[in-house]
């Protein structure tokens, strides 16, 4: 990628006028969905329906980081003039494009914290970052890995610990929380992309009197250790210049004898002001989450057309099983239904919210319920095709029983769990207009993938057997397949370089590139 | 290893060297039950993070001194008591403590107690007591704790599930409750241990599922099944029947009753059919009811 990119960048978030959404662009993956779309969808087309089953492998990197997590990477790779940049838990790589052979690999001394998982990396022209599971945000030198300045942002004694994709808008870092072992607030900080200070902190739930959301609480205490973490990178709307984030479940978590209500903002999509981090709109998909349903899945946006009026969408596939299309412009519902068959609510609201069935709540005798925890889909995120018009999510029907464990009447933390299951897992197209399947993919065993879709009509996926794989986009057939020493870990993802479009993503603890060999 | 990486590397050796021993050094003389994270092996805390362990014999001296000094305002469980004492787990002292560290100044500067004694005389190893004992109450609140036992599951009525194993549930179809035939139950109560774990074997019988959630427990396992079985007939071929050795979307393995081993890449014109015996356990998710699984279970449990 040149560095025109970001000057042009820039000057598309400065004009900030209204047109058509810009492509992502074809010689980089600079943010961690590619674009602040959270599309996942390339113009490319050298690869493509034709040609695709012709992909061969073009090179592998392997990470030795110490183990563990250190060595499995879970973020999307970045990609910026022939470099590809990927991180796991402590440890940033950089990686040659071309060959696959390691330019430089920083590790960052640990003070501790759970080591779960990292999920990725935000760039600008100069740095890469990362967070670190101790809670640091550091900002590392593209060119040679080189440690600029690291600031903390979460206190590990509170059981915060941090893994989200940092994304970096203009003159902003914005970086999320994990961690729900114990009753936290949730937040996103935007931060200075030179020195790491603060410019803002927003909240996912009421800390003091007066905050919105508060009459869903029953008291400030409960509100302000709600949870609502924010796992999930955002995206953004430059236009509208509106952040959306989507918050993770309410504290304490299965058990809510001492969170009656809606416990706002929790398991919901939330827009908030890149500049200022006030809120503007908020759309709660999990209203008193029992199942520890976070909505931190991927805010997918896109224009489309809706009663033959050009809209602004918004669109989430979430963890509940429900899929939600919104007018991001105002957070007011569009479709609101499923995308595989639940068994917990009642139907929606006047908001196009779903209604919690409380019979399905968690019980000490055990409550058969569907999804199961793990979700009908999760944090790996999905894709919008604007060619088909379809929005693509790897689902899960899956049912597990919930059990409370804490029936008291002031649980904390986790008062309860799931256990056990039966699943089937698919890859499903959705039309946006209406929520409703245009295909399924059901595969023979389980699988949980990111997804990426590209102007070729192909979409690419993990799948069983430790396989990546390509289907056409409008139809659902698989075109193409290999197997690889481990499944998916990361999303796929395509750019080109010196005329040639790859193909790349982590497995395990090895990077993958593949492309079309030259004739 | 390029150079870059060479030097991180030494960096990290010897800053978690520097780092241990600072941790140490600022710390001062540890009562003898303090461990820090630096010593654990889990990957919870691989660097100098002197996170505390708990030491249970030094929790339990804690609850004693709990109960006689502080209970009354902050509850049986730390977790506070209406209008008197805060929330304990959630308190930032608590939190940051380090068997004692933050624990002691405060009750140097004075606390109330319930035998009215002088906080400030509390003992090192008094206070290091209870911070363990208020450690162990933060533990029991995280989710990778083992977070109590089921209270009880045995909440059903056996007749109504009597009646639904005969009848709705059509359990009777596949499985009897004495003999030795195929699908037979005899003796099921008294198979497991826990009846959550005859709770769980009868829904997902094929044991510990991908659907075992985030922290969730597999299943335990149920009474044998009969194999999954795969008929595979390639293109103008004959059909070939065994027990399903591996099957997704690109390949099907099976094992003849010979023993011998069948492999395809599956192409559109090759037929695979797969028979699995528990496909009415599958199906009966979407009809069973809470109240029928409560009630099978009771009546379950009475099969010894």
């Amino acid at each position: 990628m040149s560095r025109s990119y970001w000057l042009t960048l820039a000057i598309a978030i400065a004009a900030a006028s209204l047109q058509a959404q810009p492509p992502m662009p074809t010689d980089s993956w600079p943010t961690y969905n590619g674009d602040f779309s959270g599309r996942r969808f390339s113009p490319l087309t050298k690869i493509n329906t034709t040609n695709v089953n012709e992909l061969s492998l073009a090179w592998m990197y392997r990470i030795n980081a110490g183990g563990g997590s250190n060595n499995n990477p879970r973020g999307t790779p970045l990609m910026s003039d022939g470099v590809v940049y990927i991180s796991s838990t402590d440890n940033a790589f950089a990686i040659d494009a071309r060959t696959g052979r390691e330019v430089w690999h920083y590790t960052w001394l640990s003070k501790g914290a759970r080591h779960f998982s990292n999920r990725g990396m935000g760039m600008d022209g100069n740095q890469v970052f990362f967070e670190t599971p101790d809670c640091n945000l550091v900002a590392l030198n593209k060119e040679d890995g080189k440690l600029r300045w690291s600031k903390s942002f979460a206190d590990i004694d509170q059981f915060y610990y941090c893994s989200t994709a940092p994304v970096v808008i203009g003159n902003h870092v914005i970086v999320g929380v994990s961690g729900d072992d114990m009753d936290i607030p949730g937040f996103i900080d935007s931060r200075d992309p030179e020195t790491g200070e603060l410019q803002w902190r927003f909240y996912t739930v009421p800390m003091k009197k007066g905050d919105p959301g508060m009459d869903s609480w029953p008291n400030q205490d409960m509100a302000s250790h709600g949870g609502g973490m924010t796992w999930q990178p955002i995206t953004y709307d430059p236009d509208l210049k509106l952040i959306y984030l989507s918050t993770g479940n309410p504290q304490p978590v299965i058990a809510y004898a001492n969170r009656p209500g809606d416990d706002l903002y929790t398991a919901s999509i939330v827009a908030v002001h890149v500049d200022t981090g006030k809120m503007a709109w908020a759309f709660q998909v999990s209203p008193h989450d029992t199942h520890d349903w976070d909505a931190t899945e991927a805010p997918v946006l896109f224009d489309g057309t809706i009663a033959g009026q050009p809209r602004k969408l918004l669109a989430l596939a979430a963890r509940n099983g429900k899929f939600v299309v919104l007018d991001r412009g105002t957070g007011k519902s569009i479709v609101s239904t499923e995308f595989v068959k639940t068994n917990w609510s009642l139907g929606v609201d006047a908001k196009g919210q779903p209604i919690p069935n409380p019979e399905k709540s968690p019980s000490v005798a055990g409550t058969l319920v569907s999804p199961n925890q793990g979700g009908a889909t999760n944090w790996y995120p999905p894709t919008f095709d604007p060619q088909t018009g379809l929005f693509y999510v790897s689902a899960n029907r899956a049912f597990s029983v919930y059990y409370l464990y804490d029936n008291t009447d002031n649980p904390q933390g986790w008062g309860g769990n799931d256990r056990g299951g039966w699943s089937e897992s698919m890859l499903e197209a959705l039309d946006y207009k209406t929520g409703k399947i245009k295909w399924s993919h059901k595969w023979e065993l389980g699988n949980s993938s990111g997804l990426l879709s590209t102007a070729g009509n192909l979409i690419f996926t993990g799948a069983p057997g430790n396989a990546v794989a390509a289907l056409n986009a409008t139809t659902g057939e698989p075109l193409w397949h290999a197997r690889m020493l481990a499944g998916l870990s990361t999303p796929p993802t395509t750019w080109e370089l010196d005329g040639k479009q790859y193909l790349v993503f982590g497995a395990l603890d090895t990077i993958y590139a593949f492309s079309l060999q030259a004739k | 290893m390029n150079r870059t990486t060479g030097v991180a590397l030494l960096a990290t050796l010897l800053g978690t060297l520097l780092a241990i021993d600072s941790a140490v050094a600022q710390e001062g003389p540890r009562p003898p039950t303090q461990q820090t994270g630096a010593q654990r092996t889990t990957g919870d805390s691989v660097g100098p993070y002197n996170k505390q362990i708990v030491d249970p014999v030094a929790a339990d001296r804690g609850r004693h001194l709990y109960a006689a000094e502080c209970v009354d305002c902050h509850g049986p469980t730390a977790r506070g008591a209406d209008n008197k004492g805060p929330n304990l787990i959630r308190s930032q002292i608590v939190l940051h403590d380090r068997v004692g560290s933050e624990l002691g100044p405060f009750m140097k500067k004075g606390h109330p107690l319930q035998s009215k004694a002088n906080s400030a005389d509390l003992t090192e190893a008094q206070i290091a007591d209870l911070s363990h004992f208020l450690k162990q109450r933060v533990d029991d609140a995280l989710k990778r704790q083992p977070m109590g036992d089921h209270i009880n599951i045995i909440t059903g009525d056996a007749a109504a599930g009597k009646a639904y194993f005969e009848g709705d549930g059509k359990c009777a179809t596949c499985h009897t409750l004495s003999g030795t035939a195929s699908g037979n139950l005899t003796g099921i109560g008294a198979r497991f241990a826990d009846p959550v774990d005859l709770q769980q074997a009868m829904l997902f019988p094929t044991g510990r599922g991908r659907g075992g959630g985030r922290g969730g427990r597999g299943g335990a396992a149920a009474p044998a099944t009969a194999p999954v079985m795969l008929t595979v007939t390639p293109a103008g071929g004959q059909p070939v029947t065994g027990e399903l050795v591996f099957l997704d979307d690109f390949d099907a393995q099976l094992r003849d009753s010979a023993g011998k081993l069948h492999t395809w890449t599956r192409t559109p014109t090759l037929k695979v059919a797969k028979t699995d015996p528990l496909v009415a356990h599958h199906e009966l998710l979407d009809r069973i009811t809470d109240k029928n699984v409560h009630d099978l279970v009771v009546y379950l449990e009475t099969v010894k």
